[in-house]
């Protein structure tokens, strides 16, 4: 359990200053509160199942954040005319504009070399031509689309968006629930009867058709895309969140050390952020990742009605789409949904690891 | 370090060696890459079926009564009214239902004369200025009412009332002073002036006075009011029997038709919106007619089932793609920007690539055929450097060294590209555009919007460049006012906002310009001057794909979309081929020769609005808004 162990102490190091910093100084709080992350991580590591999602999705982010490195139009290190550019993958720089890996070889000279992206040599918005819909190959790994784009390189840099929304989605979602949610359970009443009410309206609000309209009116481009989505996916998916902090809050609120530290002289605002959140803030984790999980399908679902991300960018709901109209081409098909596919299993298998582990019945 | 640290170095350093795989050195000889191009058939080594040609047998044989049709229909349209919504559809329905004055002959190519309809006869005056029709007597509504001049006055008060929604029509009429019913089968239109569209915007479908006449104009432009938006009534040769939303809407054979009825006993428009959808109906034998086809669907339908009951049809009609520049827009207000935006688009390969070589170049504003057609304008071709010099020519070059080409002012070279969402091919097109620029150090975003609100952007002219087709153009050139007159900026189809004097007179000179010659050579000059201008950059004429089941006879292309009346179902046990077989049809050229008049004039329904505004070049005809 060398592993194990060591990911306990990387857990615990994560752990503690969350629980630390706001403590300060209470001694006795502080070996209570990390004993609880102690246990729940140690819960979630028993499981192999869950460790497996948690490896995962660190490959997918590993993959996100390399993505340049291993599928580029441009070589990583290029050494040309005597002149060397160092990550041009990353820079585009303007000398280079007019190239790509392939043209590139051909104008290299003898004593030119090139140190090329590991996966693929094709850029996101590269169209080849002379390959349309071709099957995987030595050329394209995992075939090309219908405009002849590399489905690897499309597949690699699509980690991106896909992360990008359900981690920012989920992000809006957390601090919006958790700040009303908090609100509402903790000074109850009229407070509560209020939040409560603009939940059920936000409640009542699809998702789908808000982004829709909000992608028809604004109408942003890019990046900016993402960003619409994922702040309207987080502004209509929140209310679960506040729900759930809501209904723990009620709990703790009446529990000894709530009134103890109100005795003290705590202020609402120093009990709430220092003992009510933290000790009812595990569900909210778990349905975060849940959370994270649905985005990421929802992004998947958008691009694949053709409302998501813009053509030219990389997202595996967009490679889809290009499936349903090409039934024969398979590798539209398989190799972006198995990427949704794992991706969305990971998030999951983490969700029911962490899950389990706070749920005191299973409690060793 | 940790396990999972050292974990993750390893990771890094098994990356590095892989990467040392790829590195890779230049080589002094010319290699070279055998790739394997896609090679077209020869033209003349093509079968029918893959050129897109209607065997010959498709007009022979004898008609005969019986059987139904079922025509795939892309959208449902927002009304069957065609005078008050411009929709592509709405007005294929209208045609079948209502009937006009006079039609251009839908064969008659590459003439395209006048015949009568409801018009007995008519006359003309020296001047050009005033038309007297004798309208037939012996028509009757499908109400079973019968059809007088007041029907015809009625059509015409609701069209020229200021308050109805009927723009798109009463534009055409700007020169027409009045029409008055001389009696009761007698119609005297007058003009201010000669207008060389005069027959065209006479030639207006015909409503029944009885149902609309009492109407105000608010009443007639909405739904709720007007039972002709939900149900249309005419005097044509297919009568309307239901309308279900978003199913289907199914018309029958009138059998009191003053002429000769149609010969099918049903028409069912079947709407189904998504093209995969379609496709698959057909390959089950549910539809009989299929427009819609996305390119590479065309080029590789290896469905024997489809091969052998389907025939095939790619007829290359009046209309033409675009990329317009809006002239609000600092950036595209310089010609030479223009025309090197149009150099650095790799047309001929997107041609080529993501619309298999179907389309044709197109350079003009008119039908590709007409005599209003420049044909030594030649095609701007993909030139990298003749586009980057124009660009620095115009002022665009990259000084600050951050790869975008940028102004005095140091402001880079960016824009944004608005398509209508939800089609792929146009969507390909982009994308290729957005890598073509990219390399010459243009930054072109891609904005998709879908269709309602993509159609309020284009009338306020709320976007920097943008994709569409005009389809529908007059086989004679026709009036491009509403598209190109600086006039039309603000509430016509000029969307690009579009403005040079010399245009400007030279369409108000050829609009009433009666003499066809003159008039050609005028449109001809007025086309050398847009293409050198490059407000828009043309793209192509894309060619209407149509599936067409081979149980049917006498399916003939024809600018004006397929003439329904004209099919029979083939019955293969008992169709001897015998002389009596043409007689359908020399019945119609013999009215031909008689009537054959007035050449020019504007088919509504193509110069209209909205009713124009493909989002692919003509195959998917989007509903407007309203």
């Amino acid at each position: 359990m060398s592993t194990s162990e060591s990911m306990m102490t990387e857990k615990k190091a994560v752990a503690e200053p969350a629980a630390k910093t706001p403590q300060g100084e209470g001694p006795l709080a502080k070996p209570v509160k990390r004993s609880y992350w102690r246990m729940v991580g140690r819960q979630f590591w028993r499981r192999r199942i869950s460790r497996v999602g948690l490896y995962v999705i660190a490959l997918i982010f590993l993959m996100a954040f390399s993505a340049d490195f291993l599928a580029s139009d441009k070589p990583v290190l290029l050494h040309m005319d005597g002149k060397t550019w160092v990550f041009p993958n990353l820079t585009d720089p303007s000398d280079l504009r007019r190239y790509d890996n392939n043209t590139l070889i051909d104008v290299m000279g003898p004593d030119d070399w090139a140190l090329m992206p590991l996966v693929s040599w094709w850029g996101v918005n590269n169209h080849d031509f002379t390959a349309i819909l071709e099957a995987p190959s030595r050329r394209h790994l995992l075939g090309t689309d219908p405009s002849g784009r590399d489905v690897m390189t499309r597949v690699i840099h699509g980690t991106r968006v896909s992360l990008a929304v359900g981690i920012l989605a989920v992000s809006i979602m957390v601090v919006v629930g958790v700040l009303l949610g908090s609100l509402a359970g903790f000074y109850g009443g009229k407070v509560d009867a209020v939040i409560m009410r603009i939940v059920e309206i936000f409640l009542c609000i699809p998702t789908m058709l808000l982004i829709v309209t909000v992608l028809a009116i604004l109408a942003p481009s890019g990046w900016w895309m993402v960003v619409a989505m994922m702040v309207c996916i987080g502004l209509t998916g929140w209310t679960n969140i506040a729900r759930l902090i809501r209904g723990e809050i009620f709990k703790v609120k009446a529990l000894e050390y709530v009134q103890a530290s109100r005795a003290l002289g705590g202020s609402d605002v120093r009990i709430i952020l220092r003992h009510v959140i933290p000790n009812s803030i595990s569900p909210v984790l778990v349905s975060a990742t849940f959370g994270i999980a649905s985005a990421i399908l929802l992004e998947g679902a958008l691009s694949f009605l053709g409302f998501g991300i813009p053509p030219d960018m990389a997202s595996w709901g967009g490679i889809l789409t290009a499936a349903r109209g090409n039934i024969s081409a398979w590798w539209l098909a398989i190799f972006p949904g198995f990427a949704i596919f794992v991706t969305v299993t990971a998030y999951n298998l983490l969700g029911e690891g962490l899950r389990d582990a706070i749920d005191p019945r299973l409690k060793t | 370090m940790t396990t999972g640290q050292k974990g993750v170095l390893a990771l890094v350093i098994a990356a590095l060696l892989v990467a040392a795989g790829c590195l890779v050195r230049g080589s002094d000889e010319d290699e070279e890459d055998v790739i394997p191009t896609a090679t077209l058939e020869d033209e003349h080594e093509m079968d029918d079926w893959t050129a897109g040609r209607l065997p010959e047998e498709v007009v022979e044989g004898e008609p005969r009564r019986g059987g139904s049709l079922v025509v795939r229909m892309t959208v449902d349209p927002p009304s069957l009214n065609r005078l008050v919504d411009s929709d592509w559809w709405g007005a294929r329905i209208a045609e079948l239902v209502y009937e006009r004055l006079v039609d251009m002959d839908p064969y008659d190519d590459p003439d395209y004369a006048y015949r009568p309809v409801l018009a007995e006869s008519w006359e003309e005056s020296e001047d050009g200025t005033v038309f007297t029709f004798k309208l037939r007597r012996d028509v009757s509504w499908h109400d079973g009412k019968p059809f007088t001049a007041h029907d015809v006055i009625a059509t015409f008060d609701k069209v020229l009332h200021p308050e109805t929604r009927s723009v798109h029509v009463r534009a055409y009429m700007e020169e027409l002073e009045s029409v008055e019913a001389l009696d009761d089968y007698t119609v005297r239109f007058t003009w201010k002036q000669p207008y060389a569209l005069a027959m065209s915007a006479m030639g207006t479908t015909i409503q029944p006075g009885h149902i609309i006449g009492p109407m105000s104009p608010s009443d007639y432009n909405e739904a709720t009011s007007n039972p002709l938006h939900r149900r249309p009534l005419g005097t044509g040769p297919w009568r309307f029997v239901e309308w279900a939303s978003n199913r289907r809407i199914v018309l029958e054979r009138n059998d009191d038709y003053w002429g000769r009825p149609p010969y099918l006993d049903r028409l069912v428009f079947r709407i189904v919106p998504d093209n995969t959808v379609a496709l698959q109906l057909t390959e089950r034998g549910e539809i009989d007619l299929l427009v819609g086809i996305q390119p590479e669907r065309w080029v590789d339908m290896t469905s024997s089932y489809l091969r052998e009951n389907y025939h095939r049809s790619a007829h290359h009609d009046s209309n033409y793609s675009w990329i317009g520049w809006n002239q609000d827009h600092p950036f595209f207000r310089d010609a030479r920007v223009r025309r090197a935006l149009s150099y650095l688009i790799d047309r001929p390969g997107i041609i080529e690539h993501i619309y298999y070589g179907l389309p044709l170049p197109a350079n003009c504003h008119f039908y590709w055929r007409s005599d209003a057609c420049d044909p030594s304008l030649e095609t701007l071709p993909y030139d990298f450097d003749t586009g980057i010099s124009l660009m620095a020519e115009a002022g665009w070059k990259d000084t600050t060294q951050d790869g975008f080409l940028n102004n005095e002012a140091g402001q880079p070279f960016r824009f944004t590209f608005m398509l209508p969402s939800g089609n792929a091919t146009v969507q390909r097109m982009a994308t290729k555009m957005r890598e073509d620029f990219r390399r010459a150090g243009i930054d072109m975003h891609i904005q998709q919007i879908e269709w309602a609100g993509f159609t309020r952007r284009l009338r306020e002219r709320e976007f920097d460049a943008c994709t569409l087709a005009w389809s529908g153009g007059h086989p004679h050139g026709g009036d491009p006012t509403q598209i190109w007159h600086s006039s039309s900026i603000d509430g016509g189809s000029n969307y690009i906002g579009y403005h040079n004097e010399e245009a400007d007179r030279l369409i108000e000179k050829a609009r009433v310009e009666m003499d066809p010659e003159r008039r050609n050579e005028m449109w001809r000059e007025f086309g050398r001057i847009i293409y050198g201008e490059q407000p828009y950059t043309w793209l192509w004429t894309s060619p209407r794909l149509t599936l067409i089941h081979n149980r049917f006879r006498g399916v003939r292309e024809s600018l004006m979309w397929w003439q329904f009346t004209d099919w029979w179902v083939a019955d293969e046990s008992e169709d001897p081929v015998d002389e009596s077989a043409g007689e359908v049809f020399s019945d119609d050229a013999a009215v031909l020769e008689e009537r054959g008049g007035a050449k020019e004039s504007l088919e509504n329904d193509m110069t209209s609005d909205e009713a124009d505004i493909a989002s692919d070049a003509g195959d998917v005809t989007l509903p407007a808004e309203n």
